[in-house]
């Protein structure tokens, strides 16, 4: 187990070196520059820059610079937001994504898991028809759609939170509410589908023979095994919720870390993008560690090698 | 279930939701609790990239930076594009070439350090040291000598045009005579920085450093810094030892960067701001229509237009670029297309640039003369011609102009055109790279004279980004920042702006106005065709419930 651990965390150092690498590749090899401006600056000020911050440099020089800053945890300073440091910009952020992020998990695993359990025990009927209908739309309702409907009817119109914004202590709920509900919808189907095909299995039908109440039969025989796709799922899921979304944070105003993401890339900030690529590649790996941990802990045929 | 819980769920579930609605439709508005601390909650567009005058060219900076910070010359409280004293108390000028500043010996930095004629040195020599990297520096360039020691051609600072005969006096020699001279010291990149502040964290042009962050900046307006936190809000507040602070009204600014036009919009409505930084633009005409009392429109100095690339064939033709300009219909453009309330261009410089300049009326519509120069040019009815790309960026209207000039030149000219959307900073450097046919373009002034429109267009200006060359045109130029006399030098610029008009390296379209929503508690608001504000005689009314 211990070995496995290591084994997995010492790949996820590799994984990051190399998201960390390629972030930077795709930004400094596409066209424009960081301090690309509409207000044109003299060749020599642009030369001047460039000699400053190393960018005369060939390109694999800048890229070791840079790599070397990461892994010394010297972290550089964003071209866009001068004067503040990569590592300040995401910890200002993250407090405000985690919370929505953990906030909209909770929602979509506590609405997600009980509405895809009901719709796999009562299979063909209605409950299981409306279940799953919500559940299509919610999948392909994107949350620029959502966010706005929900900031509307619940901000503007009913009065109850405020319609964007960070600054009241409920100020999470609508945004984790479009996040969470949406991803709700894929949880269901998804623990749907696993409880469906476990109960179908001939050991739970054993079970049924041998005269098991059906609660203890789901709850304690068919549900760890039917988690087992959906945790999978649960793990990246985790990693993206967490690491901030850019389209509820711009329709909520909120100051987390997903505008971070767009912006840096667009603005060629690529110090502050391969930091925000490096914090999502380190949330990936610890949580599909998690996941095999979690995995072989509900599955005794799962062994950590 | 017993059919008790079976009709108590119902009604439970029903009973917290009343109270919660009761509760949360009673919610005390944003703008009634500011309104009582008298903080006034503005929307600032995108989020602001430095608090350090010098690194930063945006807008939103704009307008945090001068609530933070006061050059020589200063808003007028009525109107702000005039000019009021700032830091200097009174200004002189004999041949509008050579000018002698008062300074106030009143003024300090926020930390109580007196500010004197020697914090304008450093800071002009900050701003200009190449080693900075000033983006804005050209903006000092019609310093004597600044152009020179900004190029490195020489490090003497002493050669630039700026001397302090003593603390309080500052005396300032321009390249040639600027009777608009003050009005542009109201531009941040004029304002002085406080040296102590910056050289405790580096040296004079290192940048990066942290100086302009909340704890550590020392400022010199009529509010200081007292917090910033990304993407969320900058808080600024009162700063008691500002010269002029008895006149300060209100306690405290906050500024929401909030870069969705929709969910500004939003919040505002929902009691959030007292002023909004735009509109979107797809509500401006339902806004023009239904005219509610908090919306309003003013013109703006800036020009939408589109640019040519002269070097590329066939636009290195003159009468080409005539015929696709002749093909714009601006009316139907900004009448029925956009809806705006922008203004059709009819020149390049807007209304409102100088009381003595009037703008242009060239630009026109007129399908057949376009067919006419288009045949004269060698391509009747288009035919030879190659196909043309249109570049643009992704924001705004950008795309719905691009397609009517697409479906204008295919109409009038029977040219057939693409649309390349590119991101902001690859479009930037396209255009800078002269790698486009023809280019979607804006032009903000920086200071009210028409030759913050005109002097782009010289020869090798970094801004002219079209190839085009006249000397004719930069013989002119020169003449507009070295002519003594106004009406003379007035001329001089209608004449460039007429010459640029018949060889066309761009096309006009429209000038801009700005929208905003403006609670009614908000007092003493004075529009800006350069979006100056005078925030120290901003004021906040009583809350009135609508």
């Amino acid at each position: 187990m211990t070995r496995f651990i290591l084994q997995r965390l010492l790949q996820g150092i590799v994984v990051i070196i190399a998201v960390i690498s390629i972030t930077f590749l795709i930004i400094r090899l596409g066209p424009g520059s960081p301090f690309a401006n509409e207000r044109d600056m003299p060749d020599y000020v642009r030369e001047n820059l460039d000699r400053l911050y190393g960018l005369d440099q060939p390109l694999l020089v800048q890229l070791g610079r840079n790599l070397w800053s990461f892994l010394t945890l010297d972290l550089p300073v964003s071209y866009k937001l001068k004067g503040w440091n990569v590592g300040e910009i995401i910890a200002q952020g993250m407090p405000v994504s985690f919370t929505v992020g953990g906030a909209a998990f909770i929602i979509a695993v506590l609405v997600g898991v009980p509405a895809g359990a009901i719709a796999a025990l009562r299979a063909g009927k209605f409950e299981d028809r409306f279940t799953m209908a919500t559940a299509t739309l919610g999948v392909c309702i994107p949350s620029l759609v959502l966010g706005p409907l929900l900031a509307l009817l619940f901000g503007l119109y009913l009065g109850w939170f405020n319609s964007a914004g960070w600054y009241d202590a409920d100020d999470w709920v609508l945004p984790s509410l479009t996040l969470g509900l949406i991803s709700a919808a894929a949880v269901a189907r998804l623990t749907r589908g696993g409880l469906r095909e476990t109960l179908s299995q001939d050991y739970i039908r054993t079970a049924r023979a041998k005269g098991v109440s059906e609660n203890m039969i789901v709850m304690r025989h068919a549900f760890r095994l039917a988690c087992l796709p959906l945790i999978n799922y649960l793990g990246p899921l985790a990693a993206g919720l967490l690491s901030g979304s850019f389209v509820t944070e711009t329709v909520f105003q909120l100051p987390g870390l997903g505008r971070h993401f767009i912006n840096s890339a667009l603005h060629k900030d690529f110090t502050l993008a391969m930091a925000l690529a490096a914090f999502f590649a380190i949330l990936i790996v610890v949580f599909n560690l998690l996941v095999d941990i979690l995995q072989a802990w509900l599955n005794p045929k799962i062994r950590l090698k | 279930m017993s059919w008790l819980t079976r009709l108590l769920l119902p009604v439970l579930l029903f009973g917290v939701l009343a109270v919660f609605h009761q509760h949360g439709k009673n919610r005390v508005q944003r703008v009634v609790a500011a309104g009582a601390s008298k903080t006034l909650l503005i929307g600032n567009g995108s989020d602001i990239e430095s608090l350090d005058p010098h690194l930063v060219t945006g807008q939103p900076e704009h307008w945090v930076i001068t609530a933070l910070f006061e050059g020589l010359v200063a808003p007028d409280a009525e109107n702000p594009d005039l000019d009021a004293p700032g830091l200097a108390s009174a200004w002189r000028s004999d041949d509008f070439q050579t000018w002698t500043f008062d300074l106030r010996k009143d003024a300090t930095w926020s930390d109580g350090t007196p500010i004197t004629s020697a914090d304008y040195l450093y800071s002009f020599q900050r701003m200009l040291s190449p080693e900075l990297g000033s983006h804005y520096a050209e903006m000092l360039h019609l310093m004597k000598g600044a152009a020179d020691f900004h190029s490195g051609k020489t490090q003497d600072f002493s050669s630039v045009g700026v001397t302090a005969p003593d603390e309080h006096t500052l005396v300032i020699t321009l390249e040639g005579p600027a009777p608009y001279f003050p009005g542009m010291l109201k531009h941040y990149t004029w304002f002085p920085v406080p040296r102590h502040v910056i050289e405790r964290f580096g040296s004079m042009t290192t940048r990066d450093t942290p100086w302009a962050r909340p704890g550590n900046i020392v400022s010199s307006g009529a509010f200081i810094l007292k917090d910033w936190r990304l993407n969320h809000f900058i808080a600024v507040e009162k700063n008691p030892r500002y010269w002029d602070a008895a006149t300060t009204k209100l306690n405290a600014i906050h500024f929401f960067p909030i870069d969705n036009p929709e969910s500004e919009e939003r919040v505002f409505l929902d009691g959030q701001l007292h002023f909004t930084s735009t509109v979107p633009l797809d509500k401006i005409p339902r806004y023009r229509q239904s005219k509610p009392p908090y919306f309003e429109q003013s013109p703006e100095l800036a020009c939408e237009f589109y640019r040519f690339n002269t070097t590329r064939a066939p636009f290195d033709n003159p009468k080409v670029r005539q015929a696709f300009a002749l093909a714009i219909d601006r009316v139907t453009l900004v009448d029925q297309v956009i809806r705006s309330g922008h203004l059709p261009a009819t020149g390049l410089t807007p209304p409102g640039a100088h009381p003595d300049y009037h703008p242009l009326k060239v630009m026109r519509f007129d399908p057949a003369a376009a067919r006419q120069r288009l045949a004269e040019a060698g391509f009747p009815d288009g035919k030879g011609f190659r196909k043309l790309e249109i570049l643009t960026n992704t924001s705004g209207t950008a795309r719905t102009i691009a397609e009517f000039f697409q479906e204008s030149w295919k109409k009038h000219l029977g040219i057939e055109t693409t649309i390349l959307q590119q991101e902001w900073q690859v479009y930037i450097d396209s255009q800078q790279s002269l790698k486009y046919d023809i280019s979607r373009a804006g032009w903000v002034g920086d200071y009210a004279d028409p030759y913050t429109f005109l002097g782009i267009w010289r020869t090798g200006d970094g801004n002219n980004n079209t190839g085009w060359s006249n000397p004719r045109y930069d013989e002119l130029m020169l003449t507009a920042t070295r002519e003594p006399d106004t009406a003379r030098r007035i001329a001089a610029m209608q004449e460039a702006e007429s010459l640029l008009l018949a060889e066309l390296p761009i096309i006009p379209i429209f000038w801009r106005m700005n929208s905003h929503l403006i609670r009614p508690e908000l007092k003493n608001w004075k529009h800006s065709v350069i979006s100056h504000r005078c925030y120290k005689a901003l004021d906040l009314a009583p809350f009135n419930k609508p």
